[in-house]
């Protein structure tokens, strides 16, 4: 379902999107006069030709804005003769370092899977990030039909049953680990840690699809050398380094798969509506999110066949189809509103396939509820914040419990803070903005349902127009400047790194440490040689400011840490003092 | 990092998925009436399409995806996404049954991996209707395949590597890009890569730069491409690649260089952003689609800002279109950008909406029924099998233009045409200012086109007759009310071609031609009408107006033969209308041709023209 309820929300962008404007208010430019050195090794032996990026943190909105704007993410160096790289022209600030070298693993357990985190000042140079490195192994064979014919484009997936040596790197893509089948068949993997290995080919993993061309039919996961069951696979012994050839897999047929036709229409008035997009989906079933995270293990989990495709649009009749299904339970379902603005819903359908088309399904729109009430920016009267209000595009869509169907709605605040959503299905709708690419800086704060936090999931009955919402929004106006206050002296060539994070429930990301490289949501900065730091753009709320001391530009060590916490209004500075304690520890603490 | 960089490849193969087909929004589907329609029974329950697809050897092509495409999507605003598009997979024998279709056409494609489309026949279309059976032959593509390494002989890993169709074998512009199909591959462990599928033609290799719409961080998408053997693009060796031919030893010697960025705003944009907002970098000239580029807003309303990273030294056209959900496309005259060892910025488009043409098909009453045959009334003729094309006078405009290089992403050949529905309705939509004929393709050999009229400029007046002086479309006018006039009892010219002297062969290439005879036709585009001769001779021309013609024949250039356009009708210019009727009063070969004659073996004896003097 993702990629059809990805496909919907993005179309909406594409098409219901507005085009939203805001003054990307440039930073002045910074210098850029930092930089970051070191060595890679292969076995010891130094790694020529070797990208090593340098990224920096950055906000979701900000990478994907470089990211269609064409800018790089990252600044690279490549590796000379002697395995050396030298990343320069960096601004002062925190870096995941990492070499990009597929065919490369980290040596240990202990190597950072994301890189390491590098702080730098400006001038600085941060020496001996070095990585040592060691070749992966190699699984290499050929996938073929029952009747000889290659498979071609086909996923070929390794899962391993144990690791003995060297750590995955994993690597920034949104499908790790893509290895596909080329047109005579042949696969080749590479980057493997030592190791033992279940080879397979099939499955459905569906952003693995984007990367082909064409449909494919549902076929059971199919293991080394040609079995459905798991448990008969060949396990593949893959030495430090070593080449596994002929790890070849035959497939059997295809499971046969069947149709299912009917046709949507208006609950009150039966009359077919046509141009609604339909799809299907298992039954009740959840699906873990492809987060694009780059993953310890390189298995990816066997599943059956196509739990979710898409079907056809209605026509004028409202007659769709499905297909590509197989035996059990599915549900179809319609949309509209891949302009966002819909007033219809659709009860999903469940249906049985016992080995044979279905036809006749009937789904019915009805007409949604709708919450409608007014956006309110907190903590600013600034009028220059408030007449980028209508930048703001709301968004709703189902809760988790029947999130299996999609079911959303979007709509542009007026000028005035206004918005109505329609269209919505009975149940829990969770309100948010739609941050995609908008480049509206605001973010949310609460939602309130007649002067009473609503919480952000809001339940609404059938047929119920909910009024009287409010929507409260913070814009980043809000600056942190503080002073770290040492005990002691602070070492030579350490620094004082100070991450502010919010606090606010529901808003924390996840429990990265304080100082691990990618900062999800929060905000950092290295104070100067007095202590001080700035922080500013921060949205209205309470943080938690940690400042850390790390040796030698490195941030997997830290010396010391201290945290305090401050309230941040929308406008105005909030002061800080954190003490800092960098005398030498002794042994009885 | 990696969340919104997931988000970004989400968004990025959505748009894949939907570019394959079209970079249009879903609003409204093209509405296949349910009312009577004219020649067919209402409500008819729609037989499935069926057929089969093959490889060149006519063997089955197993696991095909095929899909039908409504004609006229493209100006009639489709589907977002192919897989709302209905489809199916071949079985073991190749065989598909695409059901739960209605009436109307379709353009019917197979996606096969490692494979391409026959490219059909100029002229011919790929469109059918439910109920006909469809043969789609499949072509194994080509290889090309090297490894790529640092200037030192380093194998570089995971890097992207592309295939750029520049021309095809014939030196014709490509009509294809391999932007898409080819935009994941990227080298193995030893540096090595493979590209297949790949169309006959003549390509450059790159390695390096930024995909399309990117999967993946490489580290190398700042870097301006490396092209085979190891240059620039102006540096590159073009490979020629032949049919099912693999290119082996293609190696890239990677040079780390970093890119130049094109940047620019471009204005008038009224959809969305993204795919309401799509901007091309072509090779100039050329225009081979280098890559694309999304708009992001900016400040001012209706504004958008791209940049193009990682472009090499070269001249670029940079060109714009947008897509509104209201159906409209808006498009940007390109803009030439030479790009020499720097950054390229302040490259400013504007959009301006593209118009279209609408009017009704109109279908006179049929004849009596001729008691000699020929005017039986067919069993699916129907308005809506009517396929109409406005051809532009300047044909190169349509080349130029960014809707045309987006459409050149898709695997099909998409034609801004239109069909029209049940009452006749028709709108051809996406055209810039010009003027413009229309062409009609009938499903019926019955019927040929009477006239072709707008509507007057005040009511007292007649209506123009556009078919013959063209039809002038402003930029971005809505013209409206036209009026397409379809008589029946058409009749038609079959034969042969002979030469009129004894061991003379007939010249390479023929075309046969029919001029009206009577005076007072002889400004009437309509009444002219020509066929190529096929090597043994052969010509058919259908859809004929009752009347008297000249028959003559002439030699085709070389030019008119590399002419890509086959479909243009000589006479709908001017001068060439001029010279096709001095030509037709000097011909004493005359033809009269009844309501409803269907000639058969007819035989023209072609003579030479005299030497030059």
């Amino acid at each position: 379902m993702r990629i059809a309820l990805g496909a919907a929300v993005v179309i909406t962008v594409l098409c219901g999107g507005p085009a939203h404007g805001r003054a990307q208010a440039q930073s002045p430019a910074k210098e850029t006069t930092a930089a970051i050195s070191g060595r890679v090794t292969v076995s010891g032996k130094p790694a020529v030709g070797i990208v090593v990026i340098a990224a920096r943190e950055q906000r979701d909105a900000e990478v994907l804005q470089a990211f269609l704007g064409g800018r790089p993410l990252f600044e690279k160096a490549t590796t000379d003769e002697a395995g050396r790289f030298r990343i320069s022209n960096l601004a002062a600030g925190s870096y995941s370092v990492q070499p990009l070298a597929p065919a490369l693993i980290a040596s240990g357990e202990s190597a950072a899977k994301q890189g390491l985190t590098v702080v730098v000042a400006d001038g600085e140079t941060a020496t001996g990030i070095n990585f040592a490195l060691i070749r992966g192994g190699v699984i290499t064979g050929r996938v073929t039909h029952a009747d000889g014919r290659a498979a071609v484009q086909e996923h070929v997936s390794v899962s391993p049953v144990n690791t003995t040596q060297g750590t995955w790197r994993g690597e920034y893509s949104l499908i790790p680990n893509d290895f596909q089948t080329d047109d005579r068949g042949v696969y080749r993997v590479y980057g493997l840690p030592a190791g033992r290995y279940i080879v397979s080919v099939g499955g459905s993993d569906r952003l693995a699809q984007i990367t082909t061309v064409g449909k494919r039919p549902a076929r059971p996961m199919t293991y080394h050398p040609g079995t459905t069951d798991r448990s008969r696979a060949t396990v593949v012994d893959v030495a430090l380094g070593g080449e596994k050839i002929n790890v070849d897999i035959r497939l059997g047929q295809a499971t046969r798969t069947y149709k299912a036709t009917g046709r949507v229409v208006d609950a009150e008035t039966g009359k077919p509506i046509a141009s609604l997009l339909t799809g299907h989906t298992r039954a009740m079933r959840e699906r873990s999110d492809p987060t694009g995270e780059p993953s310890d293990s390189i298995s990816m989990e066997p599943s059956t066949g196509a739990d979710a495709g898409v079907g056809s649009m209605t026509n004028a009749n409202g007659e769709f189809h499905l297909d590509g299904l197989t035996p059990g339970r599915h549900m179809a379902f319609a949309v509209q509103g891949l302009g966002g603005d819909s007033e219809l819903y659709g009860d999903p359908v469940q249906f049985e396939i016992k080995y044979e088309d279905v036809g006749g399904l009937e789904i019915k729109m009805h007409r949604g509820s709708s919450v409608s009430g007014v956006v309110t920016v907190e903590g600013t009267s600034d009028p220059n914040v408030l007449a980028k209000l209508s930048q703001i595009q709301l968004f709703a869509g189902a809760e988790r419990e029947n999130a299996a169907i999609p079911n959303f709605s979007s709509a542009k605040v007026a000028p005035n803070g206004e918005f109505v959503l329609r269209g919505l299905r009975p149940g829990k709708v969770r309100i948010s903005l739609f941050e995609f690419l908008t480049q509206q800086d605001f973010s949310l704060i609460r939602v309130e349902h007649d002067g009473v936090d609503a919480g952000r999931a809001i339940t609404i009955a059938a047929g119920e127009h909910v009024t009287g919402l409010r929507v409260v929004v913070g814009y980043p106006s809000g600056i942190i400047r503080g002073h770290v206050k040492l005990e002691g002296d602070l070492p030579k060539g350490a620094h004082i790194i100070v991450i502010a994070r919010r606090t606010e429930a529901g808003d924390a990301d996840d429990d990265d440490d304080d100082y691990s490289g990618f900062l999800g949501g929060a905000r950092s900065t290295v104070a100067d040689s007095s202590g001080g730091f700035t922080l500013d753009k921060l949205m209205p709320g309470e943080y938690r400011v940690t400042a850390t001391v790390f040796q030698k530009a490195r941030t997997d060590t830290p010396l010391a840490m201290a945290r305090e916490n401050v309230t941040v209004a929308g406008t105005g500075e909030s002061a800080i003092t954190i003490v800092l304690d960098v005398r030498p520890k002794s042994n009885d603490r | 990092m990696m969340k919104a960089l997931a988000l970004i490849s989400t968004l990025a193969a959505v748009i894949v998925a939907a570019t394959r087909i079209q970079p249009t929004c879903a609003a409204q589907s093209r509405q296949p009436t349910a009312s009577a329609s004219v020649g067919r029974a209402p409500q008819q329950r729609a037989k499935p399409l069926t057929g089969r697809v093959v490889n060149e050897g006519g063997q089955p092509l197993p696991e095909a995806t095929v899909i039908a495409v409504p004609a006229g999507t493209w100006s009639s605003q489709g589907q977002a996404s192919y897989l709302s598009y209905p489809s199916s997979l071949t079985d073991d024998q190749g065989r598909f049954s695409l059901d739960g279709i209605t009436g109307g056409l379709y353009e019917v494609t197979a996606l096969v991996p490692g494979y391409y489309a026959e490219r059909e026949a100029a002229g011919q279309r790929r469109l059918f209707r439910p109920g006909e059976s469809v043969l789609i032959r499949m072509i194994r593509g080509g290889v090309i395949a090297g490894v790529v390494t640092t200037s030192s002989g380093e194998a570089i890993v995971g890097i992207h590597v592309r295939a750029i169709r520049l021309r095809t074998l014939e030196g014709k512009p490509a009509l294809s890009t391999t932007l898409l199909t080819t935009s994941y591959l990227r080298t193995d462990d030893r540096g090595a890569y493979r590209i297949y599928g790949l169309e006959p033609g003549v390509y450059v290799v790159s390695a390096g730069g930024k995909a399309v719409l990117p999967i993946s961080v490489t580290g190398y998408e700042g870097d301006s491409p490396t092209y085979y053997p190891s240059g620039t693009r102006d540096t590159a060796t073009p490979l020629t690649l032949h049919a099912g031919q693999e290119l082996m030893g293609i190696d890239i010697r990677y040079r780390e260089n970093r890119g130049y960025v094109i940047s620019g705003k471009v204005t008038g944009v009224t959809g969305g952003i993204l795919g309401g907002g799509l901007v091309v970098l072509s090779q100039a000239p050329g225009g081979s689609v280098e890559t694309i580029s999304f708009l992001v807003p900016t400040e001012g309303a209706g504004e958008g800002q791209f940049a193009f990273s990682a472009v090499s030294d070269g001249e670029y056209d940079v060109s714009a279109m947008s897509v509104e959900n209201s159906g409209t496309t808006s498009a940007a005259a390109p803009k030439r950008v030479k790009v020499k060892g720097a950054d390229v910025t302040g490259v400013d488009l504007a959009l301006t909406p593209l118009g279209s043409i609408s009017g009704r098909v109109v279908l006179e009453p049929a004849p009596p029924a001729d008691p000699k045959g020929g005017c039986k009334a067919g069993a699916s003729e129907s308005i809506e099998d009517i396929v109409i094309l406005a051809q532009p006078e300047d044909r190169t405009k349509r080349k130029l233009a960014g809707a045309k290089s987006i459409m050149s992403l898709s695997p099909f050949s998409l034609h801004i045409d239109a069909v029209p529905d049940s009452n006749g309705s028709f709108t051809v939509r996406a055209l810039h200012g010009g003027r413009y004929q229309l062409e009609t393709r009938l499903p019926s050999e019955n019927w040929w086109v009477a006239s072709i009229s707008r509507p007057p400029a005040n009511a007292s007046q007649r209506r123009p007759d556009v078919a013959r002086s063209g039809i002038s479309l402003k930029s971005g006018e809505k013209l409206e009310g036209l009026n397409l006039a379809i008589a029946q009892g058409a009749a038609g010219l079959r034969g042969k071609v002979v030469s009129s002297q004894e061991n003379v062969a007939l010249p390479g290439k023929l075309r046969l031609h029919l001029a009206p005879a009577e005076p007072e036709r002889v400004d009437d585009p309509l009444r002219y009408a020509e066929s190529l001769v096929e090597a043994d001779g052969s010509f058919a021309i259908s859809n004929l107006a009752p009347g008297r013609y000249k028959v003559f024949a002439r030699i085709v250039s070389d030019d008119e033969a590399n002419d890509e356009d086959e479909l243009r009708a000589a006479a709908w210019d001017a001068t060439t209308r001029a010279l096709l009727r001095i030509e037709g009063e000097a011909s004493d070969v005359v033809v009269e041709l009844k309501r409803c004659e269907r000639v058969t073996d007819y035989v023209y004896r072609y003579r030479a023209p005299a030497a030059k003097r």
